[in-house]
């Protein structure tokens, strides 16, 4: 009886590892999405020039080439009337620009008066505003979902993509540190 | 109004669901009839609702019905409308209801079949079937809604389905991995209960034994599906990539493997119980654990579905709540499983024992190599590393060799020990596959190549044990036994092919122009033409290549909608050699990129899986588990009140 019991105890305590791994890996998985939300796949096109485009202007109707860009670092916005987390993000794009940052939009596979409409009753926060009707320049831009932002640098070279609507919580912890690193390198240059 | 009666009708499945969680456990806990009668009437509402649910959706996207913002993002008009019909599996919404209707079913099928299990068993199993529903139903409405409008209204002709889904192999792959994957919830459901009621023996064994079987066979169906749709459709004659996904989907199939061989063992011998107990468990939360990595987007991934954190937290959260729980009540319960055991030397125990060994080995390794990029970026702050092929295949198959080398064995092993005079036969057959193994690398290639001889020899050993033992007992035979025979051949079929479609392949990246000739292996390979055929809803070019009389179409198309490129491989599909042209991309002056290849058994490879899968379904129909049914019902008509 004795000897039995002597070989029963450490089994027990066995049975106890599946919970104790488990609760470990866990940890690790919980902890990856909550400090790391992988909101942005890594794009191909980062550290690579925005690709050439001749589209017209929303409001101006002219036509705008990659010369016509802002020659500081900027953000380029994409957005559309249709999308839900547009206007979600859309205060948030409005005090960025009233810090006096420059937003390019990208109006995505919308309709132009729908869009003007937007601007004029909630407030364009947008320099200029690129019009994609058929989405041929988001493809080029690798957009799979609206809304996207990408941080551009004077050299008109993407550095960063963020996918999702950008809530303010974001832009002060996350973006703008990487905005500010871009404008610096500017300044010294 | 349809979507929205969709959507209804899956929110009554929902309660149902709640309602089959309290009356089984209310049935259970209180051994009242009345109960265990509603929940079984309640599982089979719950599965014809979502039924009704499903069909409604589809008939949305057959309609094309673009004011639903899941068809409109998902199909498109000009589809044709069997893709349209298998659109709504084509992201993570729609195959999420796949999922819970695959989870209903199962759950219908459970209840309706469960009549010779005593009453707290069969209430227990219900309500914890009835919860992993809640749970799914829960997610599905509150985070992946498929029924929801878009507003505000546009007129679109939808953004179309991805045009890699565009395929029959989307039509097939998905629904039968859901079916394996849900359907370990069965086996879990019943180890669940088993550790309730403290009850693991021969029977509970047996009754769990076809259940696994079956989602094991329907996984495996799954699993190959998908590597064949990978040959033909991603274009480049790959047909496994250790894709996270894969992995995903491979690593309940080994868990569920190990399970089958183990539950034999808990069976006829009454041993490894509480280690059955624990895969049983285990497995299905692989499957869970599989569709959060998918879903989630946790890890990068060929397959990966929209990606939405909050998703990824309630699915963790799933899996956290079913693998702490039920680990927690293991414990807590399996302390008082006893297994009483003995043998001596080779035995089927022994066998069976290096079985489960191997391929939880086998299993950890790819876990961890599938994590070890998560664990990599977060230790090193972001750093990204991906482990490619080689490394998984160092690591896994050796194990599989060892494994193969067993499963020799198997056929000649008997129960508690064998008398080693037996072996003496198989040692003869070990030397004629070792030799053959040595010949056929020369006969492919004039040249020696020992990583593929010896796993072509192992494979042959298996197949000469198996068939022998399979002639000696040719007047004796049931059907688990020649499902077992079967299995174990084809797996050896599947070594084979995997053997030498890696060592022998030839692939030739080429630039040609129309008129150019070249040789390829054995063969001169002349292309002849090259056109713009146009689809429904796509643009190719399609080249004309041929190879004596045959003629390969292999084409690169351009999806209008989406704008997205496909490469269709051209494929002459063969038993002993598959030859496959991949049209890349122009590359001026006329000139196209082409790869040539020939891939000798790769049709093997998939052979021996579908065999594999066939004879598990074989073994289901064993009339043991039929006179087991009648007997049991016969006895049920007391019901058994005794507390063990």
């Amino acid at each position: 009886m004795v000897s039995h019991k002597r070989n029963v105890a450490p089994l027990r305590m066995a049975l106890w590892l599946p919970l104790v791994a488990f609760v470990g890996l866990c940890i690790v998985f919980f902890a990856s999405l909550e400090f790391s939300p992988r909101s942005e796949l890594p794009s191909p096109l980062i550290d690579r020039p925005v690709p050439t485009f001749s589209l017209p202007e929303l409001q101006s109707v002219s036509v705008m080439t990659s010369d016509d860009l802002p020659e500081e670092a900027f953000l380029l916005n994409v957005w559309a009337t249709w999308c839900f987390p547009c206007r979600e993000e859309h205060p948030v794009l409005m005090d960025i620009a009233a810090e006096g940052i420059a937003i390019v939009g990208l109006s995505y596979k919308d309709d132009d008066s729908k869009a003007i409409d937007w601007l004029n009753s909630i407030g364009d926060p947008y320099r200029l505003n690129l019009v994609d009707r058929d989405g041929e320049f988001g493809v080029d831009l690798g957009v799979y979902g609206v809304p996207a932002t990408y941080l551009i640098d004077s050299e008109r070279t993407i550095r960063y993509k963020h996918i999702g609507p950008i809530s303010s919580s974001q832009w002060r912890q996350k973006l703008a540190p990487i905005f500010k690193s871009l404008q610096a390198v500017d300044e010294h240059a | 109004m349809i979507p929205e009666l969709a959507h209804f009708l899956c929110v009554m499945a929902f309660t149902c669901a709640a309602a089959l969680a309290i009356a089984g456990f209310l049935g259970a806990n209180r051994r009242q009839l009345t109960w265990i009668k509603a929940a079984k009437q309640i599982a089979i509402a719950q599965f014809l609702l979502l039924l009704g649910s499903f069909v409604l959706l589809d008939i949305a996207f057959l309609r094309d019905d673009f004011t639903v913002q899941y068809v409109a993002d998902n199909s498109n008009a000009l589809l044709p409308w069997y893709f349209k019909a298998s659109a709504m599996w084509g992201d993570h919404e729609g195959s999420f209801l796949l999922w819970t209707l695959v989870m209903a079913g199962w759950t219908g099928a459970v209840a309706l079949r469960s009549e010779s299990l005593s009453f707290d068993m069969r209430g227990y199993v219900l309500s914890v079937l009835g919860l992993i529903n809640v749970a799914f139903l829960l997610f599905l409405l509150s985070a992946s809604n498929p029924f929801l409008r878009a507003f505000p209204l546009e007129a679109t002709t939808g953004a179309d389905l991805n045009a890699i889904l565009q395929d029959v192999g989307h039509l097939v792959h998905p629904p039968f991995l859901y079916f394996g994957y849900v359907g370990f919830s069965v086996a879990f459901a019943y180890a669940v209960a088993a550790l309730l009621t403290g009850r693991i023996d021969a029977a509970w064994a047996r009754w769990s034994r076809p259940w696994t079987n079956t989602a094991w066979a329907l996984l495996t169906v799954g699993i190959a599906l998908g590597s064949w749709w990978a040959y033909y459709e991603l274009g480049w004659g790959g047909w496994w990539f250790w894709d996270p996904v894969e992995n995903a989907s491979f690593m309940p199939w080994l868990a569920g493997t190990a399970l089958i061989h183990s539950l034999a063992v808990t069976e006829k011998r009454g041993a490894f119980k509480s280690w059955t107990v624990l895969l049983a468990l285990l497995t299905f939360t692989l499957c869970l654990v599989g569709a959060f990595l998918v879903r989630s987007g946790v890890l990068t991934s060929v397959h990966a579905f929209a990606i939405d954190p909050e998703r990824g937290m309630y699915l963790a959260t799933i899996v956290a709540l079913v693998a702490g729980l039920s680990l927690s009540l293991y414990a807590f319960r399996a302390g008082r499983l006893r297994s009483r055991i003995s043998y001596r030397g080779i035995s089927r125990e022994l066998l069976l024992l290096s079985n489960n060994v191997l391929l939880t080995l086998a299993l950890a390794v790819i876990f961890l190599y599938t994590l070890y990029p998560l664990f990599y970026e977060w230790f090193t702050d972001g750093g990204r590393v991906s482990l490619g092929p080689p490394y998984f295949n160092r690591a896994f198959v050796p194990l599989m060799m060892i494994l193969a080398a067993c499963l020799a064995l198997v056929p000649i092993a008997r129960w508690k020990r064998t008398p080693l005079q037996l072996f003496r036969p198989s040692l003869y057959m070990l030397g004629g596959a070792l030799v053959l193994g040595l010949v056929i690398p020369l006969l492919y290639s004039g040249a020696l190549h020992l990583g593929v001889s010896v796993c072509v020899a192992a494979a042959i050993w298996i197949l000469s044990t198996h068939l022998s033992d399979f002639y000696r007992n040719r007047r004796s035979l049931t059907l688990s036994f020649v499902g077992m025979s079967i299995a174990h051949m084809g797996f050896a079929i599947t070594v084979i092919g995997v053997a030498i479609t890696s060592g022998f392949s030839v692939s030739k990246d080429l630039r040609l122009t129309v008129g150019d000739e070249v040789s390829v292996g054995d063969r001169t390979y002349v292309f002849e033409d090259l056109r713009i055929v146009n689809g429904p809803n796509y643009v190719a070019h399609q080249a004309q290549f041929s190879v004596g009389d045959i003629r390969l179409l292999p084409e690169r198309r351009q999806y209008t909608t989406r704008n997205t490129v496909t490469t269709e491989a051209g494929i002459r599909p063969g038993f002993t050699n598959d030859l496959l042209i991949s049209l890349g991309e122009p590359v001026g002056d006329g000139a196209w990129a082409v790869r040539i290849q020939e891939k000798p058994l790769i049709r093997w490879v998939w052979l021996g899986a579908f065999l594999a899968a066939v004879a598990g379904l074989l073994a289901v129909l064993d009339v043991r588990y039929r006179r087991l049914r009648q007997r049991e019902s016969q006895s049920v008509q007391e019901p058994e009140l005794g507390v063990t």
